[in-house]
């Protein structure tokens, strides 16, 4: 019935209930007059993000499995900080408050340039929430490869960063995560948005959200909640034992992602960017090698490849066993020297001296190449002297013996027709010696 | 892909569905999260109950039926989150941090009886202001996606605050236009608005359909 078009009915409730798209003004919405835009611009607008305690927020920059980071505003100071509240907040189970003030007790432990400093930790509306440095940066593989990061306009020199200066800003990293292994500390969720590169070219590792200690002592729940509570990395950069659970990590765990890391450093692209859904990611995780990196960047070399290589090992035996070690690795590359990860055969041990003192070997090799040459040519001169001696000592003897011959006498012994065109041939070169008759 | 919600209310009863239960957060997160600030919460506290929220519909959304003419879906999700933020507040937090999960959850749910009944309040309103403003907002976001660049962009300064002879003399164009460009947007607007719901009251069909 066209008479009862468009007119808004009431539910059992009371509430309108729409029958026709024609009346949506008695619902509440104003299209009859300009209110729906200032409505809509209402609508769109956010909301102040308000405060945490006397924190005033500023921004949310991340929400994990872990908990939500806000930029906010410290009172008094009023400088910029990075606040990190748990997920649940006031609400968070036992095993997840556990879990952030082991992230508080670990990083708090931590002194060290390249790691994110924690200036505290305090009980906000019933939630710990804890305040740490805040770092201007970006993701270290938006750093190390800007034309792949989205919306970013990068600078001609940054298009093509030299593989040397990156992997000098990731042994910064590497020397971070050691300080906090020394310590006892594990990271667990090493990835590119939990290490920032300043503008200056500094590295920020931040986030142990998974930290984990690895004394046992007092807190053997740790292992609990390692082994038991399942997965909690990110699975990218999360090691084969992460990802397949119960076993105890050790250093090694994080020696997979930061090998994960180097190779995207170097590659400009993940190991297994190629695999859609997670079952595929995992099985290639579990099963596949990745393309060696110099095959993306033809600036990279065969030891380079190693050294990603070993670290990402599957089997966690095969790996670095320390981060000291691929640290080590990597700055025996940069110097020229031996890599650990290769089998030092004295072809490559010649090559590996060869490449570190590139001036030496030339001169070396000049003076061996002056020194052969030289050699050739006196061998060669000597031959040609003897041979011009023994000549001259045969004709010199044959003079002496044709000295009282008359020139006819010395045609006739020869044999020599002075009319013969055969004449102007050249002597053979050691004419029998003519029979001398008195 | 736009989901109906009856569609989509029947996918996330499964709670595996990770998907659907992503979409269904899309979708409704800002919505509880305006509501739970403008009544009154900081944004942790507003995270805190939407979490609430999120359990106790995983919870009671696995036997969940949509009949709209028993109740609408809008209207027990207000319930559910006003009833989020009255426990929230009313229990202590040594309280809180004891229950497990299921009893927050069951804490935050409306009972049937609660779900049937519209009560007019003070918190009503504001739910029913949050839930126009969540409509217009799901209707511009799926226009941006449809409507040409240019007329978009007209309109999006239009949307800023500028008046149409401004929009008119950035554009070079007359005020006419500009005035046709908007009624065009806020027709498109409504029809989108009235659409979906329709859709929300199970009136229009349960399919997905392509945005």
């Amino acid at each position: 019935m066209e008479t009862n078009r468009g007119v808004p009915k009431t539910d059992a409730g009371g509430s309108p209930r729409l029958t026709s798209p024609t009346n949506l003004e008695a619902l509440g919405f104003g299209f009859e007059d300009e209110s729906w835009l200032a409505a809509l611009r209402e609508a769109e607008t956010p909301l102040p993000l308000g405060s945490i305690g006397p924190y005033e927020l500023l921004g949310e920059i991340s929400r994990g499995g872990q908990g939500v980071v806000f930029q906010a505003r410290q009172p008094g100071t009023r400088r910029k900080i990075a606040l990190k509240r748990p997920l649940a907040g006031a609400l968070s189970s036992a095993g997840a408050r556990l879990r952030f003030e082991q992230e508080i007790e670990a990083a708090a432990a931590l002194n060290h340039p390249n790691i994110v400093t924690v200036y505290g930790m305090e009980i906000v509306d019933g939630s710990p929430v804890y305040a740490m440095e805040w770092v201007e940066g970006r993701p270290i593989t938006a750093w190390a490869n800007p034309s792949s990061a989205a919306g970013t306009e990068p600078a001609v020199e940054e298009l093509h960063r030299d593989p040397r200066e990156k992997l000098e800003v990731f042994l910064r990293v590497c020397d971070a995560i050691q300080h906090a292994h020394a310590r006892g500390v594990l990271h667990r969720d090493l990835k590119p948005s939990n290490i920032l590169v300043d503008a200056s070219g500094q590295p920020h590792v931040l986030d142990f959200g998974l930290a984990k200690r690895t004394e046992p002592a007092e807190r053997t729940e740790f292992y609990g909640l390692t082994t038991a509570s399942g997965f909690l990395g990110t699975p990218a950069y999360a090691s084969p034992e992460q990802l397949a659970g119960g076993a105890v990590l050790d250093a090694r765990t994080d020696v997979y992602s930061l090998g994960v890391l180097l190779y995207e450093l170097l590659a400009g692209r993940h190991p297994f960017c190629e695999k859609k859904g997670v079952a595929a990611f995992m099985r290639a995780v579990e099963t596949e090698t990745p393309v060696r990196p110099s095959t993306f960047d033809l600036r990279l070399d065969r030891e380079v490849d190693t050294i990603a290589g070993k670290a990402m090992a599957k089997d966690r035996d095969r790996r670095y066993s320390t981060v000291e070690a691929l640290a080590r690795d990597l700055r025996s590359y940069l110097a020229g020297e031996p890599i650990e990860a290769l089998p030092p055969s004295s072809w490559y041990l010649l090559r590996k001296l060869i490449q570190r003192n590139r001036l030496a070997s030339v001169l070396l090799a000049l003076i061996f190449l002056i020194t052969m040459s030289s050699a050739i040519w006196s061998t060669i001169q000597s031959k040609r002297l003897k041979s011009a001696l023994a000549e001259a000592e045969f004709r010199n003897s044959l003079y002496e013996k044709m000295k009282g011959w008359s020139p006819d006498s010395i045609l006739k012994r020869a044999d020599i027709n002075p009319y013969d065109p055969r004449r102007r041939q050249e002597p053979p070169r050691n004419p029998p010696t003519p029979e001398i008759v008195d | 892909m736009y989901t109906t919600l009856p569609s989509l209310l029947s996918r996330v009863r499964d709670l595996e569905d990770h998907a659907a239960w992503h979409e269904f957060d899309q979708r409704y997160r800002e919505l509880i999260l305006r509501f739970c600030r403008r009544r009154g919460l900081q944004a942790s506290d507003a995270e805190d109950v939407r979490q609430i929220v999120m359990l106790s519909l995983a919870k009671h959304l696995r036997g969940f039926s949509y009949q709209p003419s028993k109740g609408r879906f809008r209207a027990y999700l207000g319930r559910t989150v006003q009833n989020a933020i009255s426990r929230y507040f009313r229990r202590p937090n040594h309280e809180i941090h004891g229950l497990n999960l299921d009893e927050k959850a069951a804490a935050a749910a409306p009972g049937i009886q609660e779900r049937d009944s519209w009560e007019e309040s003070s918190w009503e309103k504001v739910w029913e202001t949050e839930w126009m403003a969540h409509h217009y907002r799901m209707a511009m976001h799926q226009l941006r996606k449809s409507v040409q660049p240019r007329s978009l962009e007209v309109f999006e300064h239009l949307l800023a605050g500028e008046n149409v002879a401004q929009v008119a003399a950035r554009f070079q164009i007359s005020q006419e236009a500009v005035h046709k460009s908007k009624q065009r947007m806020r027709d498109r607007l409504k029809v989108l608005i009235a659409r979906q719901i329709l859709e929300e009251d199970g009136l229009d069909g349960n399919q997905s359909r392509g945005s």
